[in-house]
């Protein structure tokens, strides 16, 4: 029995690990591409357009990949522990995603596709510079990584409606409907982190769904041209795929608050019904966001962009009433103490709330007309996944490895590790904010002025952020080569 | 449990008469997007009875092949709605019928296996692939006619077979708004390489042959943004410089 | 800097209270512990006020906003003078010359693929700007009240020479 439990276990942690590892080996080669694509904007290192783009399109899509494979690994280990799920599964879909990742590099690199991953049809196939075939690969390369994600959901919606008897069960709703009976008749609703697994799993199947229509129709159109598309139709459902796929690579890596901080903190954090009904706020929220996308397509039916902004501004609810204030909570007056892993989860927190307060900004129709398409887009995107979703993700490795060897980082490690990756990210960043304010636009391989400026404090700050992560993962190797002291968890 | 099979055979069989229809019709075509519609039609049919054939597993060995399949059957539906008028299988009946029934088969495999790998993914795979054939309707082949008061005919660029000599001219103003970005305002050279005496290396028919089909990373702007005319006029600029 | 400027004001302001108060909550007396029940019993208190005053003030501010929509109103397009904007890689067909405090719409195509027609005033921010797309036709309608040159940038990514696609217009 226990041996059986033990390798169980660690089913769970080699997926897991695999997965972590994969996704922040991707996310390093990004950064290194990122890096390369700002310095050129700053003069530093001039590209031609051409080569510009194809880097830009594969830091695009490579990124959201790292930051996806990242917390599905993550998820899928915390979902292990509750129920039945088969390695090979999740093996399968990992398989899926490295094709992927294979073919969009190849697609970037030796063939220079340089439509960005969201392109808006008729884009890739319209005054191309790189060859046919490319277009292909990079198309095939998506929709590889869509097809292990819903592999990767299917499995976790089988396990979760077998487990909590249906969809009733799953989204506990007879938890919150009528708590009463349900508590005296001794059952108990899923733990909070399961609400993250079923809400990527559900609208992970929807997301993949819309990303394999236009996916498809996009390979139709390459083998076949004679297929026209609706402009309209496909950039409908190319922000509806793109949107929420990169929207859910938030709520996967959420786990951390709801498993990491309370291993910190020596707290628990339970189930209650308002953070239920905060999930299923969001379940809807991914889905209908996307509509601020299309605010500057006059032509898109007016309801839409009216739900949009409502719908933009509502989806705030769960974050800061609910989630993120159950965290705050968690560690206010806990005697916590900063290990590093604890300082990534809680300035994770900060990042996505300041990352919200400014997407909340550009969702707001008459922002908009100013901040559509500037680099303000590209700087709260970069708040959430920099100094959100990455930092959970690094979070949750810091406080295992913390967990695993009973150890800690010194003073000035943390120091050097908070300064270079907050203060280099805040610089960073920054300089979106600044050059959005002033207007100048996003995907410009050559910016006008003030462009250039903003550019080169941001590569300056990357580059203060590369070192910071540099440290981080010389502290983690040392950490992880420590001895076990006790098992995690 | 017997009364189930039942069902899902009547389904079933309803399905296929359903998709029999154009071998009746013989080459009477639908529109596309009423085309899109009888097809997430068949596939719904298909993929309940899928459903109800496979019944319930809960708590049996769970097949991990079943769930690839289920997950993988959607995207092939989805290509074999290709929409071309060209496509064999829409335009021979017997194609069309052959492309009907295989319909028929991804949407019950679509059902069938996401039941059989666990309880409640038959009907996410059902629903998923009966979605993409309605979302198809929305645009896939499918252009909606809008009327377009402005006239992309009446564009700047249209002054299209007047025949004679280049107007250089003309051509250094299309040369300003199309080929200046990278190659300099007066074709010194930027992204793209330099066009100083440029004569030297091609004669204006082989300019206007590589502008109206250049190799990457040269973008073709022949015939979408510029017209035989235009290719002409900034042929003929760019011969002139030094 | 025009709007943004503004913009960026109220998130500076609304991203360090952020920051603040949830460094203040994280380290506040955290050397002396209090048991979870205790500190959840205050929070969940207080959070039934926050609910409401998040959602409020949301709500709040989207009725506020609504007047600022700049999508067009049918009246507006039969009293105002129509422009055609026709994009295409990597350039603009524009007017020449628009009029002064005088409503006017602007009759935004594109040939090819998606463009974004982004007006910048003579100082430099952004005026407005609205999506160029193929088959469709979106009316922007605007008055402008300052004269002088108004550059015009594509604001969708449009392919290899998307950065040095614009052109401009005078207001007089």
């Amino acid at each position: 029995m226990t041996s059986t439990h033990v390798s169980e276990q660690n089913a769970g942690l080699r997926v897991m690990w695999t997965y972590i590892a994969t996704g922040l080996a991707i996310f390093v080669l990004m950064l290194l591409v990122g890096i390369v694509t700002r310095a050129s904007q700053a003069g530093w290192l001039p590209l031609d357009p051409g080569s510009f783009y194809s880097l830009l399109s594969l830091h695009g899509v490579g990124m959201i990949v790292a930051m996806a494979i990242s917390g599905l690994g993550v998820l899928w280990y915390l979902a292990r522990r509750e129920m039945e799920l088969d390695e090979s599964i999740a093996f399968i879909a990992y398989g899926f995603f490295l094709a992927g990742t294979v073919c969009v590099i190849v697609s970037a690199i030796p063939g220079r596709y340089g439509s960005l991953w969201t392109m808006l049809y008729p884009l890739p196939f319209v005054g191309t510079y790189w060859p046919s075939w490319a277009t292909g690969t990079w198309l095939i390369g998506n929709a590889l990584v869509m097809l292990g994600f819903m592999l990767w959901c299917g499995q976790m919606l089988g396990a979760l409606l077998a487990r909590y008897g249906g969809v009733r069960g799953m989204l506990a709703v007879d938890y919150v409907l009528r708590n009463r009976d349900f508590t005296q008749s001794g059952k108990k609703p899923p733990p909070p982190q399961m609400f993250a697994a079923a809400i990527t799993a559900f609208d992970g199947f929807i997301t993949g769904t819309v990303g394999l229509v236009i996916g498809t129709a996009l390979i139709v159109h390459w083998m076949d041209p004679s297929v026209a598309l609706d402009p309209l139709w496909a950039k409908n459902l190319t922000y509806l795929f793109g949107h929420s796929f990169a929207n859910l690579t938030m709520y996967m890596a959420v786990a951390g608050i709801y498993v990491g901080l309370p291993l910190c903190t020596k707290r628990e954090y339970h189930t209650s019904p308002p953070l239920v009904v905060a999930w299923w706020g969001t379940l809807l929220f991914v889905i209908i966001a996307y509509f601020h996308h299309l605010y500057m397509d006059f032509v898109q039916m007016q309801w839409m962009q009216f739900v949009g902004e409502i719908a933009s501004y509502l989806a705030a609810i769960p974050v800061v009433v609910v989630t993120v204030y159950g965290g705050v909570m968690l560690v206010h007056r806990s005697g916590m103490r900063w290990s590093l892993g604890a300082m990534f989860l809680y300035a994770g927190m900060i990042g996505w709330v300041v990352g919200g307060i400014a997407a909340v900004l550009d969702a707001t129709i008459p922002a908009n007309v100013d901040l559509h398409n500037t680099l303000w887009v590209p700087g709260h995107f970069h708040t959430y996944l920099l100094e959100g979703v990455l930092l959970f993700i690094l979070g949750w490795v810091f406080v295992n490895l913390e967990q695993r060897a009973q150890a800690a980082s010194g003073l000035l490690t943390r120091w050097l590790i908070g300064v270079g990756m907050f203060g280099g990210g805040a610089l960073f960043l920054l300089g979106f904010y600044l050059a959005g304010a002033f207007g100048v636009p996003r995907r410009y391989a050559v910016e006008p002025a003030p462009g250039p400026f903003f550019a080169s404090l941001a590569t300056m700050g990357a580059l203060i952020f590369l070192a910071g992560f540099v440290i981080c993962g010389a502290e983690a190797w040392r950490l992880a080569r420590l001895p076990k002291r006790q098992a995690v968890g | 449990m017997k009364e189930r099979r039942v069902i899902a055979g009547l389904v079933l069989f309803a399905t296929v008469l359903f998709a029999l229809v154009p071998v009746i019709r013989r080459g009477a075509e639908l529109p596309t997007a009423q085309h899109h519609f009888v097809h997430a039609l068949m596939l719904a049919g298909a993929a309940l009875s899928g459903i109800l054939f496979a019944g319930r597993t809960r708590g049996g060995r769970r097949g991990a092949v079943w769930l690839v399949i289920a997950t993988l059957v959607p995207a092939l539906a989805m290509l074999l709605m290709w929409p071309s008028k060209y496509a064999y299988f829409e335009t021979h009946p017997y194609g069309h019928l052959t492309e009907h029934l295989a319909l028929v088969v991804l949407g019950f495999l679509a059902g069938f296996g996401g039941e059989r790998y666990a309880a409640g993914i038959g009907w996410a795979a059902g629903i998923g692939i009966f979605a993409m054939g309605m979302l198809a309707i929305g645009g896939y082949g499918v252009v909606r006619s809008v009327p377009n008061t402005i006239g992309i005919a009446a564009a700047p660029t249209s002054r299209a077979n007047i025949g004679g000599l280049p107007n250089q001219t003309r051509g250094a103003a299309l040369f300003a708004q199309n080929c200046a970005v990278c190659h300099g305002t007066v074709g010194v050279g930027g992204e793209g390489p330099s066009l100083k005496n440029e004569r030297s290396r091609k004669s204006l028919v082989q300019a206007e042959a590589w502008i109206q089909n250049p190799a990457p990373p040269m973008p073709k702007l022949y015939p979408g943004t510029l017209s035989l005319r235009d290719v002409a006029d900034v042929a003929g600029y760019v011969e002139t410089l030094r | 800097m025009g709007n943004g400027g503004l913009i960026l004001g109220i998130f500076i302001v609304m991203a360090v209270a952020a920051m603040t108060v949830m460094l203040f909550l994280g380290n506040y007396r955290s050397r002396e512990p209090l048991p979870q029940q205790v500190v959840a019993s205050r929070g969940y208190a207080l959070r039934r006020y926050w609910f409401w005053l998040v959602l409020i003030v949301a709500i709040t501010v989207f009725m506020v906003t609504i007047p600022f929509f700049p999508y067009p109103s049918v009246r507006a397009s039969a009293r105002a003078e129509h422009f055609t904007v026709i994009a295409q890689q990597y350039n603009f067909s524009l007017p020449a010359v628009v009029p002064l405090n005088r409503p006017v719409i602007f009759d935004v195509t594109s040939k090819d693929v998606n463009h974004g027609f982004g007006i910048y005033g003579p100082n430099g921010a952004i005026v407005s700007q609205v999506q160029a797309m193929p088959g469709y036709i979106n009316h922007l309608p605007l008055t402008f009240t300052i004269p002088g040159h108004y550059l015009v940038r594509c604001l969708e990514y449009c392919g290899i020479a998307h950065a040095g696609m614009q052109g401009g217009f005078d207001v007089r």
